[in-house]
């Protein structure tokens, strides 16, 4: 009797299968990061000579709210990643050699790897660029000397938290774009009554949810500051918010995309 | 309901066996009580009309769908609770093909599998794609019916499983494609012993490869036994009749087709033939031949039951026949 | 060697291969020490299960006509044909045209009668 395949041996090829199943994705964004380098090197150079005249103008730096719009890619690449898979569909290697759940999970893996490589492209050309106008604007702070170790990890578990969500609705249901807009579509709709029907206080603790402390924006947006002071001001990142969004969201994430792993396993 | 042929090859090793297996749908039942016995090594064909069950079964066994009760085993080993390992075993080839990657190419979807099953023989699989004209290049979403077909032909044998599943194999395929298949089957269980569950409507294309059969209909088996059993039990008698034969309900249901004039007959009768040939001869009747049946006309005796009884009026001087024919399906 | 089969002959198939094995045997067509075709081979030509072939080896090995010498394939050890199996295969062939003979209305007898009378003027 033949064994049933090493789970590596499956990773490894889902990494291949997946990366090569997305490469137009990766292109899109080696071709947005040259453009982004282009324009960047050519505004900072037009700035010039304003920045000798006057004060220093900021490079292209980094913040951890830059984060957002890799958000986006992880939103994209679960729907392209099992846009050929959906649930309903009659598929062939639904006979492969592995459980439906072990593969759907599998799959959702390789995929987190491709993302995770385009994150960390997408910081390097970001410290590079920023490296660079700053040099030609004659700019002596060090790159990103304003952000703490920690604060560079934020865009890794911003973006993943986003996919895992993603790729829950992409593997469950037949329409994840749906479910991807719908529920936040929903609850903003929901608070919006809630508001209008008088309730204000209530609606603004519904909108937490989104905007709080340990709120979704926290956990996906990269949206880390320690809250806002008496005048008005963003205060410094806070380590401690960063943390507990990650958690909490990244566990609810990751518990909904391990349930419907699992139902792909139900058979009619 | 139980025909007059037997059903039960549980003597021996079955490769596949299910245990009164039943699958309802809303308004439907696709299978009821089905005791499938493929013995180990058998080319066994699974035979009957469409919405018979046979895929529904197939599905079953590679846990594609869950059966409303009873039991299924591939290699002893239950698809519910073990799919990896008996899908790891099984060469597959479904009767619709669904490809999920429709950006792959062949060759890479060979690489794909290859990862898949340990037991994968790369050099076999090229070897295969060479035979079946197909090339590693081509897109699976450009692929024609029969490509398609043969793709899953070569990647269901390239791991050499122990039990090989394939539903209407050479569906779509042109008559030289149809012959290089048959000769691939042949040669790929020549060299290793394989059990094989062909389902198929083209019975004729399979009977010299086949060693056993299966006849399914409305979800259950009208007859479960090997080929060589069949062929000895199953015999077409022509025989002359006298006038006002009384012998018309002889055999009862092991009268598969019956057309009687009411000179002659033509029974496909199943059961032995010398105790037959002696009955017939009790009741008045002179046998004058009992053919055996083609592989075919066995099974469409089998799903069809005819009873076609001819009379026909004595003959007037301008020659007026009346002719009656009752036909009644059992 | 040719080997025929007749998928509308009432023999298994296996058991025509046997016979056809023992028909080359009585032709001579086969001697000692000459290998039969591969089960590979044989089941390729004949587009037939391998393991009918299989099955008609091991009746010839069986019935001592045979052996299988490993690594080497299926060797004819007995070629001589003895008054048996002429005998036998006589009956087989008698069995098969009065089965025909039946089929046309015609009795044992008639057979016979016409056996002899096609036989015997021969020599034209």
């Amino acid at each position: 009797m033949h064994p049933a395949p090493r789970w590596i041996d499956v990773a490894r090829e889902q990494v291949r299968s997946v990366g090569l199943h997305v490469r137009v994705l990766g292109l899109l964004l080696l071709g947005s990061l040259a453009l982004y380098s282009a324009i960047a090197i050519r505004v900072s150079m037009n700035q010039r000579a304003a920045a000798l005249a006057r004060h220093a103008v900021t490079g292209f730096g980094f913040t951890p709210q830059a984060s957002i719009i890799l958000t986006y890619l992880a939103l994209l690449l679960p729907a392209m990643m099992w846009h050929d898979e959906k649930p309903g569909k009659r598929m062939y290697h639904l006979a492969m050699p592995v459980a439906r759940s072990t593969h759907a999970l599998t799959k959702a893996l390789a995929g987190w790897f491709w993302l995770m490589a385009g994150t960390a492209l997408f910081l390097v050309v970001v410290v590079i660029v920023d490296a660079v106008t700053r040099h030609i604007v004659g700019q002596s702070a060090p790159v990103g000397s304003n952000l703490e170790t920690w604060e560079w990890l934020v865009p890794f578990t911003a973006v993943s938290v986003a996919y895992v969500f993603s790729s829950a609705a992409a593997i469950g249901a037949e329409t994840p774009a749906v479910w991807v807009v719908g529920p936040p579509l929903l609850y903003a709709g929901a608070s919006l009554a809630v508001a209008l029907l008088g309730y204000s206080a209530t609606a603004q603790s519904m909108m937490k949810l989104f905007s709080g402390f340990y709120g979704a924006s926290a956990a996906m947006g990269g949206t880390v500051e320690g809250g806002m002071d008496a005048a008005g001001r963003l205060l410094a990142p806070s380590v401690g918010r960063w943390i507990g969004a990650t958690v909490l969201w990244g566990a609810a994430a990751t518990t909904l995309l391990y349930l419907v792993a699992r139902r792909r396993n139900r058979t009619t | 309901m139980p025909g007059p042929l037997p059903t039960d090859l549980s003597a021996g090793e079955l490769a596949i066996a299910t245990h009164d297996l039943s699958k309802q749908y809303k308004t439907v039942a696709a299978l009821t009580g089905l005791a499938l016995q493929v013995p180990e090594g058998a080319v066994y064909l699974l035979v009957g009309p469409n919405g018979a069950g046979k895929s529904t079964t197939i599905k079953i066994l590679l846990d594609l769908i869950e059966p409303t009760s009873g039991t299924a085993r591939v290699l002893g080993l239950d698809p519910r609770a073990q799919p990896a390992l008996v899908r790891a075993n099984v060469g597959y080839v479904p009767e619709q093909l669904d490809w999920g990657y429709a950006w792959m190419r062949t060759g890479r979807l060979l690489e794909h599998h290859a990862k898949y099953f340990p037991s994968w023989d790369r050099d076999y699989a090229a070897r295969l794609f060479r035979t079946f004209d197909l090339r590693l290049d081509q897109k699976l979403g450009t692929l024609s019916k029969g490509q398609g077909r043969r793709v899953h032909l070569a990647m269901a044998l390239a791991h050499r499983p122990p039990v090989l599943i394939l539903d209407e194999p050479t569906d779509g395929l042109d008559p030289v494609m149809r012959d290089e298949t048959t000769g691939v089957l042949i040669d790929h269980i020549a060299d290793a012993p394989t059990t094989v569950l062909l389902c198929t409507h083209h019975v004729s294309e399979f009977d010299q490869f086949a060693d056993h059969i299966g006849v399914l209909r409305n979800g259950e088996l009208r007859a479960q036994l090997p080929l060589l059993e069949l062929r000895r039990g199953l015999r077409r008698y022509r025989a002359d009749i006298p006038a006002d034969w009384g012998g018309a309900s002889l055999f009862g249901a092991a009268a598969l087709r019956k057309t009687t004039t009411h000179r002659d007959l033509d029974w496909t009768v199943w059961g032995d033939e010398s105790a037959i040939t002696a009955e017939l001869a009790v009741a008045g009747a002179v046998v004058r031949d009992a053919v055996p049946l083609s592989l075919s006309d066995a099974t469409l005796a089998l799903l069809s039951p005819k009873e076609v009884i001819v009379r026909a009026a004595a003959r007037t001087a301008d020659d007026t026949h009346l002719l009656h024919s009752t036909e009644a399906s059992k | 060697m040719l080997i025929a089969i007749d998928p509308n002959d009432s023999r298994p198939i296996y058991v025509q291969i046997v016979d056809e094995v023992r028909r080359a045997l009585v032709l001579g067509t086969l001697a000692v020490d000459d290998p039969l075709p591969s089960v590979r081979q044989l089941a390729g030509d004949l587009r037939i299960n391998p393991n009918t072939v299989s099955q008609a080896y091991r009746e010839l090995e069986r019935e001592g006509v045979v052996e299988v010498r490993r690594g080497q394939g299926t060797f004819i050890v007995k070629a001589s044909v003895n008054g048996a199996q002429r005998r036998s295969l006589a009956r087989d062939v008698a069995a098969r045209a009065l089965r025909d003979a039946h089929r046309n209305g015609l009795s044992a007898d008639d057979l016979i009668q016409a056996i002899r009378s096609v036989s015997s003027p021969h020599t034209k």
